[in-house]
């Protein structure tokens, strides 16, 4: 017997019931129910609102216990005390926002190194720039932290930049691990704040954030913020792309909309991917086989349905190549299946197009891909 | 939805770490924000609320149990004062209401959708919605506008587990019978279109 559409949203597991159903009518009204839930207006707190309540909170719990203390004889020290930690609290806490101004300023100064720059190459907070040999793979920051107290009161930034064709492994200086694909950006303090952990990314990366519940770690992108309290995952943010997404392979962020784009805040499970298509600004949240997102730091390309016009903008930045294909025919098709990018491009596209059909014209770092 | 790392906080919270009582502040503020104002729209009263319930938690910190759902307590915290601060300022005003909870499906200026006939239909099913009774609307909120098991709703809006799926299910059902009634009465409005628009289609 056919199921109700209350029935399948009254279940244990809704949305996964509702995948399983035929795209009919039922389906249909279950889509729309649940999307209309999940994307209606997020009333937030404005961010004065956010900090008066809690300077309340604070005021009112700290009024209660030092009420408490005065209680026992050791009524004037503990005013004291509590003076000198109350002024010692506001002298080390930074505005969150000026911290996330500083960074998203200084991130979009160095866009236009992705572009311009040959090598992989960093640009340290003293205006250094280090150039990073082909041969390296990784980048170990780890040992700046414990500079920390000489040089607390700089916050300066650290912007790596990966052109196209190139790829790196970055250990940051809290330990987190990050890679870098090709034509991607990472914007960092030199040092740490204290209470949070902030950068910025233009590109795809894929992170493995050292957990520490004392300072939550925010990936900001042009479209997304990530909270992250400990965990792995993949963004991809490319100015180019249509999307924009964010996959998570174990522990719990929580997504943000950023710029134009807003949206109740999601928090997502290990094994889920949330797509941004930008032209129609929707966000879906789907569980998808994640490791295809993630294949490229083993330096595979997984394809699941992928369109064509799709994988020639990934092989183009991996490989640094602009691809010219002067044939319509095929562009709606999709592919599936494993592509190894440590193979020549040339070869690679042979198994996308048919040499037999197709003619492939190679000079410097251009190809062409004529019909016969 | 149970968070590992939130129970974390929680925990360091009993235990005296002021950072950790922050950080579930900030974890959790917008979330509870969302839903108190769904319930009173006086910002005012939603923002007194949250600052009373993170007051009481700090103060009665020693007696809170370290094995609870957090986003559940929290949620079911707030209403509860919500409600109570609604009621005295309600016992000074003429309005007898006291408990509505409205779904504010408005989505973001940015969710447009390319197709009309589409649009139509979400705006038309986004209607029913909010005209459905208050405690329906809150089950479809919590349940799935925040994801949360049954087992949280229940705890929230102190109703059984049974009654939080009969409330679910009823609301779903009546949305369906509104929108089918919907679709007939426009397709008997079509049957009633001048003959000629009839004879083009032939």
């Amino acid at each position: 017997m056919e199921r109700k559409i209350e029935d399948i949203l009254s279940g244990e597991s809704p949305r996964k019931d509702l995948e399983k159903e035929a795209v009919n009518d039922t389906r249909k009204m279950g889509e729309r129910i649940l999307n209309i839930l999940k994307l209606s207006k997020s009333h937030r707190l404005s961010s004065e609102a956010h900090v008066a309540v809690w300077t309340r909170i604070e005021e009112t719990t700290q009024k209660a216990s030092k009420r408490n203390r005065q209680i026992k004889i050791l009524r004037y020290s503990a005013v004291a005390c509590a003076v000198i930690a109350l002024s010692f609290f506001f002298w080390n806490k930074q505005d969150p926002d000026i911290s996330y101004n500083s960074l998203l300023y200084n991130a979009m100064n160095n866009q236009n190194l992705i572009t311009e720059e040959e090598e992989v190459s960093m640009k340290r907070g003293d205006g250094q720039q280090v150039r990073i040999s082909d041969g390296q793979e990784v980048i170990d920051l780890s040992s700046d932290q414990k500079y920390e107290d000489e040089r607390k009161n700089a916050s300066t930034f650290n912007t790596l930049t990966v052109p196209y064709g190139k790829r790196i492994e970055v250990i940051l200086p809290d330990n987190s691990k990050v890679w870098l694909n090709a034509g991607s950006q990472l914007t960092f303090p030199t040092i740490f704040d204290a209470a949070e952990r902030r950068v910025y990314l233009e590109g795809e990366g894929y992170f493995d954030v050292e957990g520490d519940v004392k300072r939550p770690f925010y990936v900001h992108t042009a479209n997304m913020m990530v909270k992250v309290l400990g965990t792995t995952f993949n963004i991809s943010s490319y100015k180019d792309d249509s999307f924009a997404s964010t996959v998570l392979l174990s522990g719990e962020i929580e997504l943000q909309g950023a710029g134009e784009i807003s949206f109740e805040p999601q928090v997502l499970k290990p094994g889920t991917a949330a797509v941004l298509r930008k032209n129609s600004k929707h966000l879906s949240i789907s569980q998808e086989a994640v490791e295809n997102h993630i294949s490229w730091t083993r330096k595979q390309l997984i394809l699941k349905n992928t369109p064509l016009a799709e994988v020639i903008a990934r092989l183009e930045r991996v490989y640094n190549t602009d691809i010219t294909v002067e044939s319509t025919s095929g562009s709606n098709e999709t592919f599936s299946g494993r592509l190894d990018l440590t193979q020549p491009l040339t070869s690679l596209l042979t198994t996308l197009y048919n040499p037999l059909e197709y003619q492939l014209q190679k000079e410097e770092r251009r190809i062409t891909i004529q019909k016969k | 939805m149970t968070n590992h790392s939130h129970i974390a906080y929680w925990q360091c919270f009993i235990r005296g770490d002021e950072d950790a009582f922050k950080a579930l502040y900030d974890v959790y503020v917008n979330a509870l924000f969302a839903y108190g104002i769904r319930y009173c729209s006086d910002e005012e009263i939603v923002k007194d609320s949250i600052h009373d319930l993170f007051v009481d938690l700090h103060r009665y910190r020693s007696r809170l149990s370290p094995n609870v759902n957090v986003k559940a307590y929290l949620f079911g915290s707030l209403r509860r004062k919500v409600v109570e601060s609604k009621k005295r300022n309600i016992s000074r005003s003429i309005y007898a209401e006291n408990y509505r909870f409205r779904l504010e499906l408005e989505t973001e200026d940015y969710i447009t959708l390319s197709d009309d006939k589409e649009d139509e239909v979400l705006t038309k099913l986004r209607a029913e919605m909010e005209k459905l009774p208050h405690r329906q609307k809150e089950a479809l909120y919590l349940r799935f506008t925040c994801e949360m098991s049954y087992e949280q709703v229940a705890q929230i809006m102190d109703i059984s587990i049974a009654s939080c799926r009969t409330f679910i299910y009823r609301a779903v059902k009546d949305l369906r019978q509104r929108m089918e009634n919907n679709k007939i009465s426009q397709l008997l409005f079509i049957a009633f279109l001048p003959v000629d628009a009839e004879k083009s289609n032939i």
